[in-house]
């Protein structure tokens, strides 16, 4: 089933200089309940403009989002989204904890047990585990490493129960080791909650290792330049998945496409 | 938890031997210098010369400390000091709280109401051009020289700090929070319950501290004024019989009180965002 649609949806702002600039050029998407879809593409070509119009925190100058049939004109229910800074986007002035009870507070279904049963410290130890912490509740984000952090605001939206987690670029600004260590968190958090994933990444090592499909946006908000099914058996694994020979087949095309090595529309067929 | 965090950063520091004695002293020497207490030691210091100057010639415009000491204790016993240092800090009180709900009010609403900015800007920014001593003969007119008159004059000079550091606060919120707002779906009051104030209030605290200082300054010159009360009234009177101890009684008695406050603001303001310090612990 499809739970995300997109159709000729696009973006142009206007500039501080009153110029119009095109944010995202007419794209159709359609993503399939419990995916996990990659968008890769150079620095400006739209693929956060693409997230937040499917998250209902911008709406699109053409065409329309749905999720689950249902027009998206302000940030559904289901979908939370997680964001490439998380020092703005942790609230600073509260603990760890109270930011996870923030997100358990504005949740999409919690279930009434839960919602009644208002101490919530035990689930809040839960979620926190969930994202391999524990003990760091009554500290303040300030004082986790940056790594740690995002596990944090990953914890918070898990605690908010969305069926659609939107993530742009959530791991770039983490050291390499717990990178790793993060992707491997995502595809388990994916998988044990039946979630369905967007994830924007400028990694394409990143993208493949994670997803089902990778789509390429093309420079200057051109649009989808390819849609590419990753085929790899699951679960990943961070060194044989890596040294696998369809992986390195699709890094290598998905890099040249990218970097602009290849005519777009040849690369299109390359990868179908 | 937080507090054992933060002696283990300090004891990390420390070094692992026992430091001989020279090096003990140059240690002292150095946190010394780092630390208030060299800036006491100068007050302290000018003190010391004072009471020499004034015991050695006698001056009748230079009293001794010992001397005012006697006169402040005498003034406070006899009530006449408490009750105008009293008085000054109820019109400081009034001023302060109304001052600071005005001033957050209007200036976190006009820096997220574009409606409100645009509205009040211009009235704003034209007003707080006016020194309010050009204001005063027409306050007098309308408010008369009491209560009123001094707690009007004491907001119209807090105010301005609290509201442009408070209009600066509401727009510093960044767009990421912005946005983590409408993904978690708060609703427009949320946000400024929930965030927007919090995310403000580093910079009202600053506007607050500011806006202190300047009220109890102006509760006391309105004292003055017309001759009605306070300490600004008490050390007038000193003046007008020529008791210079009175006169540095009064002076001293502000000088402290107005320390004392911004010494508890600061531990309310530390209190309060605890969270922005614990990141830069170093230094
Ligand atoms: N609020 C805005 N106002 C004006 N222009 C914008 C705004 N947001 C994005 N743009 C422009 O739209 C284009 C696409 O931006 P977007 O942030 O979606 O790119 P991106 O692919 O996410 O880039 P990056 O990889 O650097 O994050 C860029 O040219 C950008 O300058
Ligand atoms: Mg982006």
């Amino acid at each position: 089933m499809t739970t995300v649609r997109a159709t000729r949806v696009g973006k142009r702002y206007l500039s501080a200089s009153r110029e119009t600039v095109t944010g995202l050029s007419p794209v159709d998407l359609a993503v399939e309940d419990g995916a996990f879809v990659s968008i890769v593409g150079r620095s400006g070509c739209g693929k956060s403009t693409l997230l937040r119009l499917i998250a209902g925190l911008e709406q699109p100058s053409l065409g329309a989002v749905e999720v689950d049939g249902v027009r998206v004109t302000r940030p559904p229910d289901s979908v939370r989204y997680v964001f490439q800074d998380y020092g703005q986007s942790l609230l600073p002035w509260k603990t760890v904890g109270d930011n996870i009870r923030f997100g358990l507070r504005h949740a999409y279904a919690l279930t009434e047990r839960e919602a009644r049963r208002r101490d919530w410290d035990a689930l809040i130890e839960t979620k926190l585990r969930e994202v391999g912490l524990s003990g760091v509740a009554e500290r303040y984000p300030s004082e986790l490493s940056g790594g740690m952090q995002q596990r944090v605001a990953i914890a918070r939206v898990l605690a908010a129960r969305p069926k659609i987690l939107l993530l742009d670029e959530p791991f770039s600004a983490v050291d390499a080791l717990s990178r790793a260590m993060l992707q491997d968190l995502v595809l388990e958090i994916w998988r044990s909650h039946g979630l369905t994933v967007l994830f924007v990444t400028h990694d394409i090592d990143e993208a493949i290792y994670l997803s089902d499909r990778v789509i390429v946006l093309g420079p200057h908000g051109r649009g989808i330049d390819a849609d590419a099914a990753v085929r790899l058996e699951r679960p990943r694994h961070q060194v044989s998945t890596r040294s696998n020979r369809e992986y390195l087949r699709l890094r290598g095309e998905i890099f040249d496409l990218v970097m602009g090595a290849q005519d777009a529309s040849r690369g299109v067929r390359a990868l179908q | 938890m937080t507090a054992h965090y933060l002696e283990a950063a300090r004891g990390r520091e420390s070094p692992d031997v026992a430091p001989s004695a020279p090096l003990k002293v140059k240690a002292f020497g150095r946190a010394f210098v780092r630390s208030r207490a060299l800036g006491w030691s100068a007050v302290l210091a000018l003190l010391v010369v004072w009471q020499v100057v004034a015991t050695v010639r006698t001056m009748p415009e230079l009293p001794p400390l010992d001397a005012i000491a006697v006169e402040w204790l005498d003034q406070v016993e006899n009530g006449e000091l408490l009750s105008a240092l009293l008085e000054t800090l109820r019109i400081t009180a009034i001023g302060f709280v109304i001052a600071t709900l005005v001033g957050v009010a209007l200036g976190f609403l006009m820096g997220r109401v574009r409606v409100v900015w645009a509205l009040a800007e211009p009235v704003v920014e034209l007003a707080r051009q006016i020194p309010v001593s050009a204001l005063l003969p027409l306050l007098i007119l309308y408010l008369g020289i009491e209560d009123r008159l001094r707690v009007t004059v004491v907001v119209i000079v807090a105010t301005f700090p609290i509201l442009l550091n408070a209009f600066a606060g509401a727009r510093s919120l960044s767009r990421t929070m912005r946005l983590t707002a409408q993904t978690f779906r708060l609703t427009w009051w949320q946000t400024q319950v929930e965030i927007g104030i919090p995310a403000a209030l580093p910079f009202i605290l600053v506007g607050m501290r500011q806006a202190l200082g300047m009220t109890l300054v102006m509760a006391v010159v309105t004292g003055m004024l017309a001759g009605n009360s306070g300490v600004g009234y008490f050390i007038l009177q000193a003046q007008q019989v020529l008791n210079v101890r009175a006169l540095f009684a009064g002076i001293f008695t502000i000088a402290i009180v107005g320390y004392a406050l911004n010494a508890l603001f600061l531990l309310l303001d530390r209190r309060l965002t605890r969270w922005r310090t614990l990141g830069a612990a170093d230094d």
